[in-house]
């Protein structure tokens, strides 16, 4: 017998989560190879709020301050921006899927940005716009062929959409190898790229993917409640008056349009999307109402987290922040899995 | 004349190219306790999905009084009529509660929790189908016999007048298989709701339905008042098994009980 009592208060949680991310950027902003100074971001922080932007040159050195708003503040706000749309794709995936192993590369995202970014690399693009625009088609393309060949039917069964997209992936990966033994000088910059990370982020980056990530997590909310009718069953949902079909294709859709623009940015960073909706699951219990903006929440203080610490540890090198993820996620969520026996 | 509260005409289902339903014509009256009855593969459960509108109708026509199904909107469909399906698996751990809660879905706020009325509702339908103490309890590890009542509770709360049921008591103990029919027979009596329900116990349908619906092979083979339409010969056609009607001296309903099987049937059974 399962009770669900353990769950933690949801006001506590989300303030906790509140106040975790305010710490968690300010720490970031803190810390880089330019130098760490708590009291330096914090005055920067503070300067236009309450003294104007003028002064700050007499406290804190020009390029300091240069350094902190246009590299690191744009980073943290990708890292953020990131978190919370690979976390809340996961759990909107999980939901759908009604599978707990569903993550926001379930379609062939992933594999469909690594492609296009390839190619492009492998054809000579480099910097500006060019990697991550085919990035992104190569995502959605990779979305669009998965629900043409996989959509009708998962009406009935969502399992054929989730097969679909793992032979897909499959397909996608298998043609990336090709690339990378065909184009050996280039596999250091694609398999960097693979790895994903948030260097070189900029202003302009941002001005593209904040609005798609809020939208996005803000479309999901609305559809909470038909994302927790889903996971009980098609029959059930569609008998509480949920329409199968719109339902999954528009969260399909929004979900696969919030990940490739991700993806296309910062690379497939993973373990985010799969776990932090089943620790928010622990702590809040499965309803989507809380699980979705929980994991926004906590998507993206990891993924700041994730990232300082990628770009900290053995500074001026950077270690690719999925690993960082996978590496510290996965104990602190073994731990909750053993705690709380079942996901 | 009673009006039908579901109405099928012509009605044909075909799904992975096989004909499941053929050419069904066959109403549903209101206030009525409803037994589905047919061998396995029969048709009983696409009939169930086909009236509730989860199926695409290949030909013929649905109407819910009155209105042709597909006029009707998820939302409406949801107001009139709820489903108890046959898998009521879970992927995540949703409290009873909560998934009995969910039975309110179609009266409730996109924006707003659930009301002291939605509240009081889930907390009657979780009494009578005795799962009141396990509400706090994870769905996902509940035995089988409990996810059903489960599914039972949130159909009562949402207070629908047809009730659909897929084999609902199909794995309860004894004593929740008689207290989950009385209770949807009282549902019909005293509230004047319409219950339509696979069962495959010939005596309990002998006991609790007005009326039965019987299919055989994907066609129609009777609907009609209960102790008029089942009998030996009926379920000798259908079943292709040999049963003895009998009449209970305390309550004077008939009932059937197992005769000896021709050495052809005995084969086939074996």
């Amino acid at each position: 017998m399962k009770e669900t009592d353990g769950r933690v208060s949801r006001k506590y949680l989300f303030a906790g989560l509140g106040l975790l991310l305010v710490v968690g950027i300010w720490l970031a902003l803190s810390f880089g190879p330019a130098g760490d100074s708590f009291t330096s971001s914090f005055r920067l922080l503070m300067e236009p709020l309450f003294f104007g932007d003028t002064i700050h040159a007499e406290m804190v050195s020009e390029s300091y301050a240069r350094i902190f708003w246009y590299i690191r503040f744009p980073r943290v706000l990708m890292a953020l921006f990131t978190g919370a749309a690979l976390a809340v794709s996961g759990g909107a995936f999980q939901s759908v899927f009604r599978n707990p192993m569903a993550d926001p590369y379930v379609l062939g995202i992933s594999s469909g940005a690594s492609l296009g970014a390839a190619i492009a690399i492998v054809m000579g693009v480099a910097g500006g716009i060019g990697i991550p625009l085919a990035a992104f088609c190569g995502a959605l393309g990779t979305a669009f062929l998965v629900f043409q060949l996989g959509l009708k039917r998962a009406v009935f069964n969502q399992n054929v959409l989730l097969l679909t997209g793992i032979a897909i992936s499959m397909m996608l990966t298998a043609l990336i190898s090709l690339l990378l033994v065909l184009n050996s000088d280039k596999v250091e910059s694609i398999v960097f790229w693979m790895m994903g990370g948030f260097n070189a982020v900029s202003w302009s980056q941002l001005r593209i993917v904040a609005p798609v990530v809020i939208l996005g997590v803000l479309a999901l909310f609305f559809y909470s409640r038909e994302l927790n009718l889903l996971t009980v069953g098609n029959d059930t949902a569609h008998s509480l008056g949920v329409r199968i079909k719109t339902t999954i294709t528009v969260v399909l859709i929004i979900t696969s349009l919030m990940v490739a623009v991700v993806v296309a940015y910062s690379g497939a960073i993973g373990f985010i999307g799969l776990i932090v909706p089943h620790v928010m699951r622990f702590l809040s219990g499965p309803d989507n109402k809380y699980v979705i903006p929980g994991s926004a929440l906590m998507g993206g203080i990891l993924l700041i987290v994730a990232d300082t610490l990628a770009r900290n540890v053995i500074p001026p090198a950077e270690l690719p922040v999925g690993c960082i993820t996978a590496l510290f996620g996965a104990p602190f969520f073994l731990v909750l899995l053993m705690r709380k026996q079942g996901v | 004349m009673l009006k039908p509260v579901i109405q099928a005409h012509n009605l044909s289902i075909t799904l992975d190219g096989k004909q499941i339903l053929k050419h069904i014509s066959t109403a549903v009256l209101p206030g009525q306790f409803y037994a589905i009855l047919g061998p396995n593969g029969s048709g009983k459960s696409t009939f169930l999905k086909s009236i509730s509108g989860l199926l695409p109708i290949g030909s013929g026509t649905v109407m819910h009084g009155g209105t042709d199904l597909l006029r009707l909107s998820a939302k409406e469909l949801a107001k009139n009529q709820a489903l108890v399906p046959q898998n009521n698996g879970m992927s995540f751990d949703f409290s009873a509660y909560e998934v009995v809660m969910m039975g309110r879905t179609p009266h409730m706020s996109r924006f707003y929790g659930p009301a002291r009325e939605d509240k009081k509702r889930v907390e009657e339908a979780m009494l009578k189908t005795g799962i009141w103490s396990l509400r706090r309890q994870s769905v996902r590890t509940m035995s089988g016999g409990e996810k059903q009542r489960v599914a039972i509770a949130r159909a009562l709360v949402q207070d629908t007048l047809v009730i659909l049921l897929d084999e609902p008591v199909s794995q309860l103990d004894l004593y929740h298989q008689i207290s989950i029919l009385s209770l949807l027979k009282e549902l019909c009596e005293k509230r004047k709701k319409t219950v339509v329900t696979v069962i495959h116990d010939i005596n309990q349908v002998m006991e609790y339905a007005d009326r039965v619906i019987v299919f055989k092979e994907g066609r129609l083979v009777a609907n009609g008042a209960t102790d008029k339409v089942i009998s030996s010969a009926l379920i000798r056609k259908v079943f292709d098994v040999n049963m003895e009607r009998m009449i209970n001296d305390n309550t004077g309903k008939p009932f059937f009980i197992s005769a000896p099987q021709s050495e052809v049937q005995v084969a086939g059974l074996v």
